[in-house]
């Protein structure tokens, strides 16, 4: 089955039960037409929320940067080339640095 | 005793990156000892001698080893990685990214992974406990939760990082599914690990970390984002 057909399942089973509830005597229920609003703003806010509380636990890890940067230092002194901002002298410091550097 | 048996192909699609294959292939070789393994660089013509680093690389390590199987220019990354396949021997495929963000000290832990569990598919994954990401600013960060509450919300995709590309398929895994990727770009990964779902192949994942170049081609603009979506509506009318 497309996903697309299981995703509406969803929406189409809350249409009907809203349609449902609309059909009965309007002062039994008499909000029922604001329910769909409700609904939108419900699910606004928990994508909101998980993108927050996704902002908050996003894992983060400096430490490996670092230790990236020890393991290009050690093997193959590229410690300042590979961070370096301009393409041109990168490549240009780099290759210098290689040659120099016992590398391969 | 299996593992003996199990020979890794290593798919590395380069351009331009002449210090990093060298770097990359350097700690394959490190962090790899026991396992058998060659590595298939993939290079698209890249004018700054990336290919002449890698044949002085097959020299050190062996032309068994280190493949260089170079294309005329950039012609894509799914193409990529179908002209690798063509040439890879052994039966579980690895792709990862040449630009050391994927580090390969987390290849053994994506092996043992493969063979405790038998996983068709093992992906690694930023967003779990172990894993993480360094390098993104705040906006960055934003768009990419983002965009995984919306993959998680209307694919429900089974893996909690979509987008990563440091993987490991058994070969006809990885076979099967490519013929049937049509994405490009970013959405292409995506695309890649939500058909292997559908297709009801066995995922398993492992945490990873990224750290992104601080000064390098990272960027994601509107354009991005609006190719994302449209990813995200074409696999969930196709899928």
């Amino acid at each position: 089955m497309k996903h697309i057909v299981k995703i509406m399942t969803l929406p189409l089973a809350i249409s009907a039960f809203w349609i449902g509830l609309a059909s009965i005597n309007r002062s039994t229920y008499p909000y029922t037409w604001l329910l769909p609003i409700y609904f939108i703003v419900s699910l606004g806010c928990y994508g909101l929320l998980m993108v927050g509380v996704g902002l908050m636990q996003f894992p983060t890890c400096p430490q490996e940067a670092l230790l990236l940067r020890q393991v290009l230092h050690r093997s193959f002194c590229l410690d300042d080339c590979y961070w370096l901002p301009f393409s041109n002298f990168f490549s240009f410091s780099c290759f210098y640095k290689l040659s120099t550097c016992s590398f391969v | 005793m299996e593992k003996e048996k199990n020979k890794y192909s290593i798919i590395v699609p380069t351009y331009n990156e002449h210090i990093n294959i060298a770097l990359i292939i350097y700690l394959i070789f490190k962090h790899l000892q026991d396992v058998d393994f060659e590595i298939i660089v993939v290079d698209d013509g890249s004018p700054d001698g990336t290919q002449d680093v890698v044949k002085q690389l097959q020299q050190v390590y062996g032309e068994d080893r280190v493949l260089l199987r170079p294309r005329p220019k950039k012609l894509g990354l799914g193409t990529a990685y179908i002209h690798g396949l063509k040439h890879a021997s052994g039966n579980f495929v690895v792709i990862m990214d040449a630009d050391l963000s994927h580090h390969p000290k987390y290849l053994p832990s994506f092996i043992k992974k493969q063979l405790e569990t038998g996983a068709s598919i093992v992906t690694g994954t930023r967003y779990v406990k172990g894993g993480g990401v360094h390098g993104w600013n705040l906006m960055r960060k934003l768009t990419s939760r983002g965009a995984n509450v919306l993959a998680q919300t209307f694919l429900w995709p089974g893996v909690s990082d979509l987008t990563g590309s440091f993987r490991l398929y058994k070969k006809s895994v990885l076979e099967d599914i490519i013929s049937s990727v049509v994405s490009k770009g970013y959405v292409f990964q995506m695309e890649m690990i939500v058909r292997a779902s559908r297709k009801g192949y066995h995922i398993e994942e492992v945490p990873i970390t990224f750290v992104d170049r601080v000064y390098g081609s990272s960027k994601l603009g509107g354009s991005e984002i609006v190719e994302y979506l449209k990813g995200l509506a074409y696999l969930l009318v196709t899928t």
